[in-house]
């Protein structure tokens, strides 16, 4: 059987090949060699440097250089490139709808997510913060007063379940 | 004379209008409510100078002594130029962030009350001959900074946020 399917694949790998006008190489020594295409070098400009490609920016490019104490121009701590990347990866967990989220970098060294639903005495702000460093927290607040606090995690270790909790 | 009803470290009267200048475009949300970001770190609710009966303050001004809304704007402006100025020192550019994006405020009545059992209020501290309509947002009894969190849950609910471009609103407090 296994000969069978080597031989199916083989032919195909011939027609790809020819189609393309690309020549081939063995990839084993065995009996059932398969082959695959040859790739060819690509040609690449004397000037380029893989450093000059620049990130796709999105809501935390500018946060990236907050880094250093008093990045708002007063005393707030410096957020770390790890509280960064732990935002980004919480916002790619977040569910399309929730995408809306507004987001903003706190002088505590955090990133704040923060959802603002109903209106009037019914009111209500759902916040994640993020860092210092890994951590994340959660509350929720109330237009009369109460608030609920959420257990500390992380991204990795309960992320999906804090989500799935809040919304 | 309008400062003849304002006492140094005493609550500004009730129908006065407190504010502070927002100095990033990021600390208002989309729907024009104030981030709870903007009221965080040790320069939004800084421990009260020795000698002061409150504990920790907010430090903002009082609109009818800051002149007229052009002199209040003007004053944005500066605050928001001297804040990127420092980053730009540090970071040899420019923060996209960093502007005056508007102020928040509430009236004297509104800031004088009891939050889960702190007292807290505006009170009038001049900063003679600088900021002689300073006026900071103070709590009593808050001995650590974990205690001014229901203070500041409280703000986000209740001061009034007024973007750049109406200032004109700041006549009526906002409402």
């Amino acid at each position: 059987m296994a000969k069978r399917e080597n031989l199916r694949i083989r032919k195909s790998q011939m027609k790809y090949m020819s189609a393309f006008n690309l020549p081939s190489v063995p990839t084993s020594t065995g009996s059932d060699r398969l082959f695959a295409p040859q790739l060819q070098p690509i040609a690449i400009p004397k000037n380029y440097r893989p450093s000059s490609v620049p990130p796709v920016p999105d809501e935390f490019t500018e946060y990236e250089s907050y880094n250093v104490a008093g990045w708002d121009g007063f005393d707030a701590q410096a957020i770390s490139g790890e509280t960064i990347q732990e935002s980004r990866n919480l916002f790619l967990l977040l569910p399309r709808e929730l995408r809306s989220v507004d987001i903003a970098p706190g002088a505590d060294g955090t990133i704040g997510f923060e959802w603002r639903t109903g209106s009037g005495d019914q009111r209500i702000v759902t916040i994640i913060d993020v860092g210092p460093g890994r951590r994340v927290v959660a509350r929720r607040l109330f237009a009369t007063g109460k608030s609920v606090q959420y257990p500390e995690t992380t991204v990795r270790t309960g992320a999906i379940a804090l989500i799935r909790q809040l919304f | 004379m309008p400062s003849a009803t304002f006492q140094v470290d005493q609550p500004i009267p009730s129908d006065q209008c407190w504010f502070r200048f927002i100095v990033r475009d990021d600390y208002i949300n989309k729907d024009g409510t104030l981030s709870h970001q903007a009221l965080k770190g040790s320069g939004a609710f800084s421990a009260a100078p020795p000698g002061k009966p409150w504990d920790h303050e907010l430090s903002g001004a009082i609109v009818s002594l800051a002149g007229n809304i052009p002199n209040i704007q003007i004053g944005g402006e500066k605050m928001a130029s001297d804040a990127q100025a420092r980053f730009v020192a540090s970071h040899g550019k420019a923060s996209s962030k960093i502007c005056f994006a508007g102020v928040i405020c509430a009236s004297g009545r509104e800031l004088e009350t009891v939050i889960q059992g702190t007292p807290v209020a505006a009170v009038y501290t001049p900063d003679l001959p600088t900021d002689p309509a300073h006026s900071d947002f103070v709590t009593y009894g808050t001995t650590t900074g974990a205690s001014i969190d229901p203070i500041r849950d409280w703000l986000l609910f209740n001061l009034r946020i007024i973007r750049l471009g109406q200032l004109a609103q700041l006549a009526s407090c906002g409402s």
